[in-house]
């Protein structure tokens, strides 16, 4: 690992692949499931930490939206902007599998802005659009018989009323 | 669409390479509720003709936001309201509490001048202040029938509606959030009890004198983050919030603005109009300094009773 100038002190974590990344201890301190580990082991970490349950592909993007709020954040100037342009450039490269799988991750890992943000992501993504597009996006079966469905579209009238479905 | 559905394929497949593709397929009910929390009331109910797993969770989303602007107007729906039982508004906030059953944490209502009128606010945020007590977050604003032109077309116009909040229970909220009112002169009892636990206070379009709004942050000791934006009725302004950290000011015209903020690290600062000897900033802690003047608030001419030059934005600093 040449190329790593000041002395932070490194954390190494262990995807489901076996894949190993670097982390910055100031970076690991967003991520509450790390942190719980480090605390945990009384700061006496060395071999890297396993997450059981977090895929190499999420974990990388993971670290680089952390990675890229930190520096913002140092980076005072034009932080607000920035970060807004990055959220949404992220947010916008995701596939709905990809964000969904990310969600996952964050939660499992407990990276709470992180899965504010993905929550407000989805949000963002499936308002205003038919219970069809909705279950698809969740994968969804739909196990309401058609009379159940109207019924119910029946009791919540209110919240349907003016939405075009389709 | 048959386009849209071969897209849709490939992702699949990519994703089948780097995981099993089961693990995909749904998202735990807490991680649902989570997301169900973002959307607004209404999209949130729809969300439980989805599936049947799902008729149920929408209940329990942490934050609901009413909004009666995204609501269809009254004549919408005649013959399914009793005459004399309120309005649609109304109706629909009794309706999801009444089926209701999560830990609200944070809760919004955008609403119309009438529910201020008939009462309707006023039962509903004490209702939910009262009843949960987890609540942290409340945000108030009410929405005009016809769209207020926003700054800088119109500054300082934007019509404000008489609230009494002084009976309102804020005391354990960390955040507050008004938009659109006049405040009488008992409100800061609102905030009795607020002490140290407030944390964030925005205010817009609020129209308030020298002795609520001073007398509002004398009472939230523990702000840390303050808002005060094209508001108007008070000529002095005196911050002195210790663990103030962020503060921005937009579209005010005052004679004073006496800040003494040591712990301040961001001042945003948008066409304000001050006298110049009126201003006194002490601070140490500062780090950020955005300062602006609208173009429109540059022009304006404000007479003043002594005949004393205002200085705006570009000037002061």
């Amino acid at each position: 690992m040449s190329g790593i100038s000041d002395t932070e002190r490194m954390i190494t974590l262990k995807t489901v692949e076996g894949t190993l990344f670097d982390v910055k201890s100031s970076i690991a301190k967003d991520i509450k499931t790390v942190q719980a580990f480090i605390d945990d082991s009384d700061d006496d970490v060395t071999s890297p930490i396993p997450l059981p349950n977090v895929f190499t592909r999420e974990l990388s993007r993971i670290l680089d939206y952390l990675n890229n709020h930190h520096r913002f954040r140092s980076d005072i100037e034009k932080a607000d902007e920035e970060m807004a342009r990055y959220d949404a450039e992220f947010a916008k490269s995701m596939s709905h599998e990809e964000l969904k799988a990310l969600i996952l991750a964050a939660n499992y890992l407990n990276v709470k802005d992180l899965l504010e943000f993905l929550n407000q992501t989805v949000a963002d993504v499936i308002q205003n659009k038919s219970v069809e597009f909705v279950r698809n996006f969740f994968g969804i079966e739909n196990d309401y018989t058609p009379e159940e469905e109207e019924k119910l579209r029946n009791e919540n009238e209110w919240a349907f009323n003016g939405v075009e479905q389709d | 669409m048959a386009s849209e559905t071969k897209i849709m394929r490939k992702e699949e497949d990519e994703t089948a390479l780097h995981a099993p593709s089961d693990r995909l397929s749904y998202l735990p009910n807490e991680l649902l509720t989570m997301v169900i929390s973002s959307l607004s009331v209404a999209e949130a109910a729809r969300t439980s003709t989805l599936a049947k797993s799902w008729q149920g969770l929408w209940r329990y989303a942490e934050r609901l936001d009413f909004d009666e602007t995204a609501m269809p107007r009254p004549s919408i729906l005649p013959e399914k309201r009793q005459i004399g039982t309120g309005s649609l508004y109304s109706t629909v906030i009794g309706m999801v509490f009444n089926s209701y059953v999560g830990d609200l944490t944070s809760v919004s209502f955008k609403h119309f001048p009438r529910s201020i009128a008939v009462g309707e606010l006023d039962f509903w945020v004490d209702f939910v202040l009262n009843k949960f007590k987890k609540i942290n977050s409340l945000n108030l604003k009410c929405e005009h029938l016809v769209p207020e032109p926003e700054p800088p077309f119109f500054p300082m116009g934007s019509k404000t509606v008489k609230l009494n909040f002084s009976h309102m229970n804020f005391s354990n909220l960390n955040s507050l959030e008004l938009t659109n009112y006049k405040m009488t002169t008992s409100t800061p009892e609102a905030l009795n009890g607020c002490g140290w636990k407030l944390k964030i206070l925005k205010l817009k379009n609020m129209r308030m004198s020298d002795d609520v709004i001073n007398g509002v942050l004398r009472k939230c000791l523990g702000l840390e983050s303050l808002s005060i934006v094209e508001s108007k009725g008070f000529k002095t302004l005196e911050i002195n919030n210790p663990w103030l950290k962020f503060l921005e000011l937009g579209w005010l015209i005052v004679n004073k603005v006496d800040l003494s903020v040591e712990r301040l690290e961001t001042l945003v600062v948008d066409s304000l109009m001050c006298p110049p000897t009126g201003l006194k900033i002490y601070t140490v802690n500062l780090r950020i300094l955005h300062l602006s003047c609208n173009s429109i608030a540059q022009r304006m001419r404000i007479r003043h009773s002594y005949n004393q030059p205002l200085l705006k934005t570009q000037d002061i600093f």
